[in-house]
């Protein structure tokens, strides 16, 4: 019998780093959004907010290739991002700086995203 | 008297060789018969796990397809509260996903009825239903599957292109309509499965991550209308507690200290962890059961003996898991977390279960529209 045709769970790297990106926004956005101090930081976190989700929406029709050099640095990249997010939220100080990070992840997903092939 | 001797023993050696000879084909005769037995039970078996496999399948898309239209209410409430507005370019994604899980659900359901043709097949002979199904089937295997993929392509190989996936599948069953033989509709069969596990294989973090999200929005929502005590979130701790012969100082009401409010937000936190296991190891049985279900056809096509057992658990569990998933809909027409239950705030198809009237879903629960009334 051959083996070959057996199929297994095969995580997705590409699509998991977006999937963490797209649930760490969902789930903290009102914690973010309470610590916003004026109306362009809520603003920035909304239009963030909006883009990872689409772009998430996008990658679940999309194949990643993650042996690609570029998907995998942008995919290290965006992994990085998230330890360092998630490490600040523990203990939130500086918002600015907070959203800053996240502007820059949720470009890095952007930029993945458009590598996916249809 | 010699040559009548010889002639005498010659008859017998005859009479002999024909006996041996009639009982050699009386035994080939049912050694066919016996191995044509078995190989219809047998494709009857397969019929019958296939059918159970493929059905589990159509469900466990229908179940996705119904909780992309719990996650597109929740997101409008929090994009409500969040201050985003409606974004067209989202409802086009989710409508795109949606037509994705709807195509495949009913990918699933034309297989699950090409394994009942095959069923009538091995119990008598082709009859114009097999060939109806069959031709049904391939129409569905053959039209554009709307893509699903979200895989990295190294994980998996090439990148799935279903149609050509299919094209091939549609082949097989125009050429078993012909002949109508049990082995060729098994491979025919086969030849789908293959295209199909292939599929779901590939697809299924991009399907599991649904119910992630489903789960998870439910979660966010109930934590946050719990913070601003919108929501009466005691029954989350009720039983627990009754475990321990404790009962709560104001069950009906929300609690009022702040950081009560929050352990409570975590504990809905925490379930949703669980609940996320649940929907993942959903799609994981199903994939088990569809691979079993492929080897057991292979080995029916090499003539050896099978056995479906670990296929049928494995969709039991894969259905069980399903309709766990399934209780936690949140009902519809009904204003979110209106309703909690013992059985905490994803539970609210529950009745409360100190109702003598409530026993199973909040739809079927008479008392439930006075209890708990919105």
């Amino acid at each position: 019998m051959r083996t070959s045709r057996r199929y297994r769970l095969l995580a997705s790297t590409t699509l998991d780093t977006l999937k963490s990106l797209y649930f760490f926004l969902d789930e903290n956005f009102e914690d973010l959004l309470n610590d916003c101090t004026n109306d362009n930081q809520r603003q920035q976190l909304r239009h963030d907010y909006v883009v990872v989700r689409d772009g998430f929406y996008q990658a679940r029709n999309l194949v990643f290739n993650d042996d690609d050099p570029v998907v995998s640095t942008l995919s290290t990249r965006l992994a990085d991002a998230q330890k360092q997010m998630q490490s600040m939220l523990s203990n939130l100080k500086d918002i600015v700086q907070m959203l800053n990070l996240v502007t820059d992840a949720v470009n890095l997903a952007s930029r993945l995203v458009v590598l996916g092939a249809p | 008297m010699k040559a009548l001797i010889e002639r005498l023993a010659r008859g017998r050696r005859i009479r002999k060789d024909i006996t041996v000879l009639v009982f050699a084909g009386i035994v080939t005769i049912l050694v066919g018969c016996v191995a044509g037995c078995v190989n219809r039970t047998d494709a009857q078996k397969l019929a019958d796990s296939g059918l159970s496999a493929a059905s589990t399948l159509a469900a466990y898309y229908g179940t996705l397809s119904q909780q992309v239209d719990d996650i597109f209410e929740m997101e409008a409430f929090s994009n409500s509260l969040r201050g985003i507005p409606r974004d067209p370019n989202y409802e086009k994604l989710v409508q795109d996903n949606q037509a994705a899980l709807l195509r495949r659900a009913r990918l699933a359901r034309q297989l699950a009825a090409s394994y009942q043709s095959l069923k009538d097949l091995s119990s008598y002979d082709a009859s114009g239903s097999v060939s109806d199904s069959f031709d049904k089937l391939g129409k569905a295997v053959t039209g554009s599957l709307p893509p699903l993929k979200g895989l990295g392509a190294s994980a998996a190989g090439a990148p799935i292109d279903a149609e050509k996936l299919f094209s091939t599948v549609a082949g097989w069953l125009a050429s078993w309509k012909q002949s109508k033989d049990l082995q060729k509709a098994v491979r025919g069969m086969t030849e789908t499965l293959t295209a199909l596990d292939k599929l779901f294989a590939q697809e299924l973090p991009a399907c599991q991550s649904i119910s992630e999200e489903r789960v998870l929005k439910a979660s966010v929502i109930a934590s946050e209308l719990i913070q601003k005590k919108q929501v009466n979130a005691w029954p989350l701790l009720q039983q627990d507690l009754d475990g321990i012969g404790l009962k709560l100082a104001h069950p009906d009401t929300p609690p009022t200290d702040d950081d009560i409010n929050k352990a409570l937000a975590q504990v809905v936190r925490a379930r949703s962890v669980h609940l996320q296991g649940l929907a993942d190891s959903a799609g994981q049985d199903l994939l088990t059961a569809l691979n079993q279900q492929l080897a057991a056809q292979e080995r029916f096509q090499a003539n050896q003996g099978i056995s479906v057992t670990d296929i049928q658990t494995a969709v039991e569990k894969a259905s069980d898991l399903l309709g766990q998933i399934e209780n936690q809909k949140l009902p519809r027409n009904n204003s979110m977390l209106r309703t909690t239950s013992v059985s905490g705030v994803f539970a609210l198809n529950d009745c409360f279960s100190d109702h003598p009237d409530c026993q199973g879903p909040i739809e079927n629960c008479a008392a439930n529209s006075n209890d708990h009334g919105s």
